[in-house]
């Protein structure tokens, strides 16, 4: 037959179908191994926008299935959880899955689970969203806008880049956005760099927020910057604290912990504790301890590379901010009680939580010492909230009513559907039990007319 | 597999193994040439009209061109697990008067291995706001599409191949193939992608080049032609027979008499298409398969189209290529007279 190579049988090569593919999109996570990494909570929130589908519907279909943890309750929103970022169980396993759907290795690195063996999670991660708008608005240039691990620690309050405070209010915390009838309230959007309460960018919203710094915070933030580019260091450690705390006691203090206690401004007992690692002190005690002996973190943590004799110490402002700074001055029960009742008389009520952070004291002491008053701020704020509710329904009534009116004036038959389409669409008043009174306004509206043309006739 | 060790297969995995058999012919190579010139970064070209007879072999084409950019990115496969360079998607009809895009784009999105499809929640930009629209019931059409664009662009996906997109314009009007060509349109345009659409279909496509000067300007038309038969077409000819001899020699039965021998009559009664030719071959394999493996002459008679089949064929086919033929691929010229569309422009 004499066939010429160009006649080849095709079609049965097994090379020429697709592999298994990642589920996820492999999105590069941005800033590794910089002081500017990026969260774990940020990458999985960007993964999830890439897919179009909310985090809490990935975390529920996609993740919480293959992590084993489906069971009845379950929130499907860890992702939201200030630990996240952490050094707990959930970060590990998440960062596990999340590199074998992505086919992205070294997701670990985007929490701070290397930390584990060196520190507790007390005071570890804050239980809010802060960022730098300057930042923001670096990386919105560069491409992709993203939520720096930095920022969630809690040691850390500035930007080591820019010397500036972070920021953890976009400008729609100040607005009424309930005043306006015609608003469209947007649905919630989990994104970095957007405000999930208003959808606005944040770089626009806040970037008047920014204040300085000063330079002990920018010096704090940076030593945890530095901690983060070593991270990897950390991860091949054998040693702990104990091994550096040990040989400086021998060396600073000629083996008196008591003294060398003194000199940190702790007690013995805690130190007594880290040495012989009953007990693992905070990331805020370490970064404490890392700007005492002008060194880095991950030599405090690791104890070793450490040349004591090279060192200066810094305490004189120590004797000024101990250790315990954020630890709360207890306040006496007069005062308490005094800016309680103040409270009270005050013309705006407040929530619990408002009322217990302005006092400075904790939500169970004030149950348990002040119940009659709690119960007051209590009632006293839900009556005003219901009744902030209730005028703002009847404008919006109103507001309705009048637009119906309009659509009849211009000779329309005015339909909820019409009316909403007019206000400028997606409006609460017209959804769930709302609806039926908003169709009896519209019949209200017709009927007036009708009565009115009819006398007029 | 060879042809001695598919003989001794059962008859059902015989006629199987004869379904997968796939022959690359002169005219498959020429118009893969082609094709493959259109999809090089900066060609300019964006969307491909693969247009031909039917059973010129145009799916067949299709999928092996699929499979080609496949192989040629194995390496990249490997490296980047989010890659998937081509994918083959078949036009549905679905049932309704209207194309239904959102069948499309769970189509698409599952050939892309896009994961909750039925969840796709539609993002909007509205006064510097921006917002989500939540998933109720079920994706919207936006949402969808929106996810495909995003998997286009994260799966760095270079070449889609689009089959049966007569579907997409059979009862729709003049505005509504506009509008389904530019949906088409925007996914050529995608910041971030290098996509190539290459659709396949009938001489009906040639319609789609008429709808608007930018998109005439933005696609490129390759006919699949069949071979021809009478005087002057030797070399087509001798093609044919190398194809029907190339597809007997994979021919998992014995017995069977040298088809190339009455090669031009099967010319003429399949219309010069490898791909009829292949059909009735597949065919014949089953009359014989029927007949306890027993090769006779009436297995060939009775796997040949008719007279009036062959008729109908050969009619679409003559006036599809009158219509396409100074609208082709490589068909251009600087011959002023030869302009007749100008010609008429201007009168």
């Amino acid at each position: 037959m004499g066939c010429q190579e160009i006649y080849e049988l095709v079609g049965t090569d097994p090379s020429a179908v697709i592999p298994q593919r990642s589920v996820l999109a492999s999105l590069k996570p941005l800033g590794a191994g910089t002081p500017h990494c990026e969260s774990l909570r940020s990458y999985y929130l960007t993964l999830a926008h890439m897919h179009h589908v909310s985090p809490r519907i990935m975390a529920k279909d996609i993740i919480i299935p293959r992590l084993g943890l489906e069971r009845f309750g379950h929130n499907f929103q860890e992702w939201n959880l200030p630990l996240f970022n952490g050094i707990g169980a959930v970060p590990e396993k998440w960062a596990e899955l999340l590199s074998s759907l992505t086919g992205q290795a070294g997701l670990d690195d985007l929490t701070l689970t290397a930390l584990r063996p060196y520190t507790s999670t007390k005071r570890l991660m804050i239980d809010m969203k802060r960022w730098c708008p300057l930042c923001f608005s670096e990386a919105a240039r560069d491409g992709r806008v993203y939520g720096h691990l930095l920022w969630e620690i809690a040691a850390v309050s500035v930007c080591p880049k820019h010397g500036v405070n972070l920021v953890s209010n976009c400008i729609c915390n100040n607005e009424d956005s309930q005043s306006n009838f015609s608003k469209v309230k947007p649905a919630k959007i989990y994104l970095p760099g957007i405000c999930s309460s208003c959808g606005r960018p944040l770089v626009e919203t806040s970037m008047n927020m920014t204040t300085a710094a000063s330079q002990r915070e920018i010096k704090r933030a940076q030593i945890v910057g530095d901690m983060l580019t070593d991270i990897e260091r950390l991860k091949e450690g054998t040693n702990g604290i104990d091994v550096f705390l040990n040989n400086a006691v021998r060396y600073f203090a000629k083996g008196n912990a008591t003294a060398f206690a003194k000199m940190l401004h702790i007690d013995k007992v805690s130190l007594h504790n880290w040495i012989h690692r009953t007990h693992l002190p905070s990331l805020y005690q370490i970064v404490e301890i890392a700007l005492t002996f002008q060194c880095s973190m991950v030599d405090v943590m690791l104890g070793d590379r450490v040349a004591f004799g090279e060192i200066t110490l810094d305490i004189q402002d120590r004797t000024q901010k101990p250790f315990r700074t954020n630890k709360r001055r207890k306040l006496s029960k007069n005062v308490v009680k005094r800016r309680l009742e103040a409270l009270l008389t005050d013309i705006h009520p407040i929530s619990l939580t408002s009322a217990v952070a302005k006092i400075g004291m904790g939500r169970r002491r004030l149950r348990r010492d002040y119940p009659d008053i709690e119960r007051r701020i209590l009632q006293r704020n839900q009556a005003y909230r219901t009744s902030k509710q209730k005028s703002m329904v009847e404008q919006r009534y109103d507001l309705f009513r009048q637009c119906a009116a309009k659509l009849m004036s211009e000779g329309i038959e005015p339909t909820t559907r019409l009316v909403g389409e007019r206000l400028g669409g997606n409006l609460l008043i017209i959804k769930g039990k709302n609806k039926l009174a908003c169709h009896a306004i519209c019949e209200e509206v017709i009927r007036s007319s009708q009565e009115d043309r009819g006398r007029q006739r | 597999m060879t042809p001695e060790q598919a003989m001794l297969l059962s008859d059902d995995e015989k006629l199987a193994y004869f379904y997968r058999v796939r022959v690359k012919h002169p005219r498959v190579t020429t118009v893969r040439d082609d094709l493959e010139t259109m999809m090089l970064p900066g060609s300019g070209t964006d969307i491909a009209l693969l247009i031909g007879p039917t059973g010129a072999g145009k799916t067949t084409l299709g999928e092996s061109l699929v499979e080609e950019i496949i192989k040629a990115h194995k390496s990249e496969l490997v490296n980047d697990l989010s890659f998937i360079p081509a994918i083959y998607i078949s036009a549905p009809a679905s049932g309704e008067k209207r194309f239904s895009w959102r069948i499309f784009y769970i189509e698409l999105g599952r050939l892309l291995k896009e994961p909750l499809m039925d969840k796709k929640q539609e993002t909007r930009l509205q006064d510097g706001r921006m917002s989500v629209k939540s998933v109720t019931a079920g994706s919207t059409v936006a949402g969808l599409r929106m996810a495909i664009e995003d998997a286009l662009r994260f799966r760095r996906t270079l070449l889609v191949v689009v089959d049966e997109v007569v579907h997409l314009i059979r009862g729709a009007n003049e505005n509504d193939r506009l509008v389904h060509m530019d949906a088409l349109k925007a996914l050529t345009e995608l910041k971030g992608v290098n996509l190539t659409l290459a659709l396949i279909g009938s001489y009906d496509l040639y319609e789609l080049m008429t709808l608007s000067g930018q998109f005439a300007r933005r696609c490129a038309i390759v006919h699949f032609q069949r071979y021809l038969s009478g005087t002057g077409n030797d070399a087509d000819k001798k093609a044919f027979r190398n194809s029907l001899g190339t597809l007997q020699e994979y021919f998992p039965l014995k017995g069977i008499p040298d088809l190339t021998e009455m090669s031009d009559e099967l010319q003429y009664a399949c219309v010069g298409c490898v791909g009829i030719l292949k059909d009735t071959l597949q065919r014949m394999l089953t009359f014989a398969v029927r007949n306890k493996g027993r090769w006779t002459d009436k297995c060939l008679f009775k796997a040949l189209l008719t007279e009036g089949q062959i008729a109908r064929i050969l009619e679409e086919t003559l006036k599809g290529e009158q219509n396409i033929a100074k609208a082709i691929f490589g068909s251009g010229s600087l011959n002023a007279e030869s302009r007749t569309s100008e010609k008429v422009a201007c009168r």
